[in-house]
């Protein structure tokens, strides 16, 4: 009489030699190049046991992070205008306009007069009584 | 006689840390039961070869991932089970892995030495297993060559432990069936 499990594995023993070669000829080779053993030093080991016990194991969610933040860069490098070509597109004024600019204050002076002081900087009239502002406007 | 063997200690922190002899005992531990399952999941000679050839390799890109050394066998099975369905579906097979919604039973939970069978009833048996609908068999496979638990069963066939339940039972209503006849 037997046991289930041991008529299945019974039934396939003659495979493993087979199964044996596999490991001789590919999968130690594999091995060895798969394998990435703990580094030496302090600080690499320790960076070492990070990765491997905090980034591989969700490495999925790491690696989905990544990407987000990887797309949102490029969409907002590729949005934005560099600031050198801004500042090249404004440029100092040629001399042309520069003179244009000064015609126009200079017409502008002749239509309203001289540029005064803003009325906000001007010294209030006066402080004293209202008597004496009423002789003031009078005499303007 | 042989039995499903206990939970043995198994080198796998040594795995781990890239131990290339560690590695070597894993496989010999695990090469022949694997290679079962895969066979008599998906028929092929090759097609199981590649199975156990792909799952060593994803096993030793991942090790790092395993959190608990004593589940490896459990861990080890869940991806070849996933290779297995990948190459159901490349076969066109998902229709078989759709099964009737069964009603859930009661665990029966006999130990897989509590089945015997005579000589000359194994290869019945093996045609009953292979009439087996895929997400029967794949159960009753798990637990026959590893002696998994109900939870590791549908850890590593990603399902619930009620379905798990149901699979088995009915694998087994089948099994007993055949050992009624034996017995007659």
């Amino acid at each position: 009489m037997k046991t289930p499990r041991e008529i299945l594995l019974k039934r396939h023993r003659q495979i493993e030699p087979k199964l044996d070669q596999m490991w001789t000829e590919n999968l130690s080779t594999k091995l060895r190049s798969e394998r990435t053993p703990a580094p030496e030093n302090v600080f690499l080991a320790a960076g070492w046991k990070l990765w491997s016990e905090l980034v591989l194991p969700s490495r999925r969610i790491w690696t989905g992070l990544a990407c987000a933040w990887i797309a949102i860069i490029v969409l907002n490098v590729a949005s934005s205008e560099p600031s050198s070509r801004v500042a090249g597109k404004i440029g100092p004024p040629s001399r042309e306009e520069a003179q244009a600019l000064i015609e126009q204050r200079r017409m502008l002076a002749q239509l309203i007069g001289p540029l005064s002081e803003p009325a906000y900087t001007r010294k209030r009239a006066s402080s004293g009584p209202r008597s004496d502002r009423t002789v003031q406007t009078s005499a303007v | 006689m042989l039995v499903v063997p206990e939970r043995e200690q198994l080198p796998v922190a040594d795995a781990r840390a890239g131990n290339a002899e560690a590695w070597e005992t894993l496989f010999r531990r695990y090469r022949l039961p694997l290679y079962v399952y895969g066979f008599e999941l998906l028929r092929d000679e090759q097609a199981s070869l590649d199975l156990v050839q792909e799952t060593f390799i994803s096993a030793f890109r991942h090790i790092a991932s395993l959190r608990e050394d004593e589940k490896f066998g459990g861990w080890l099975f869940s991806i070849a089970h996933q290779k297995c369905v990948q190459q159901w579906r490349r076969q066109g097979r998902e229709t078989e892995l759709r099964e009737e919604l069964l009603p859930e039973m009661e665990a029966d939970n006999p130990g897989p030495l509590d089945v015997l069978l005579r000589e000359e009833r194994e290869t019945e048996f093996m045609k009953l297993l292979e009439k087996l609908p895929l997400p029967q068999r794949s159960a009753l496979l798990l637990h026959y060559i590893e002696d998994f638990s109900l939870e590791e069963i549908a850890r590593i066939t990603e399902t619930q432990v009620g379905t798990v339940k149901s699979r088995l039972h009915y694998a087994r209503r089948a099994l007993r069936k055949l050992l009624e006849t034996q017995a007659s």
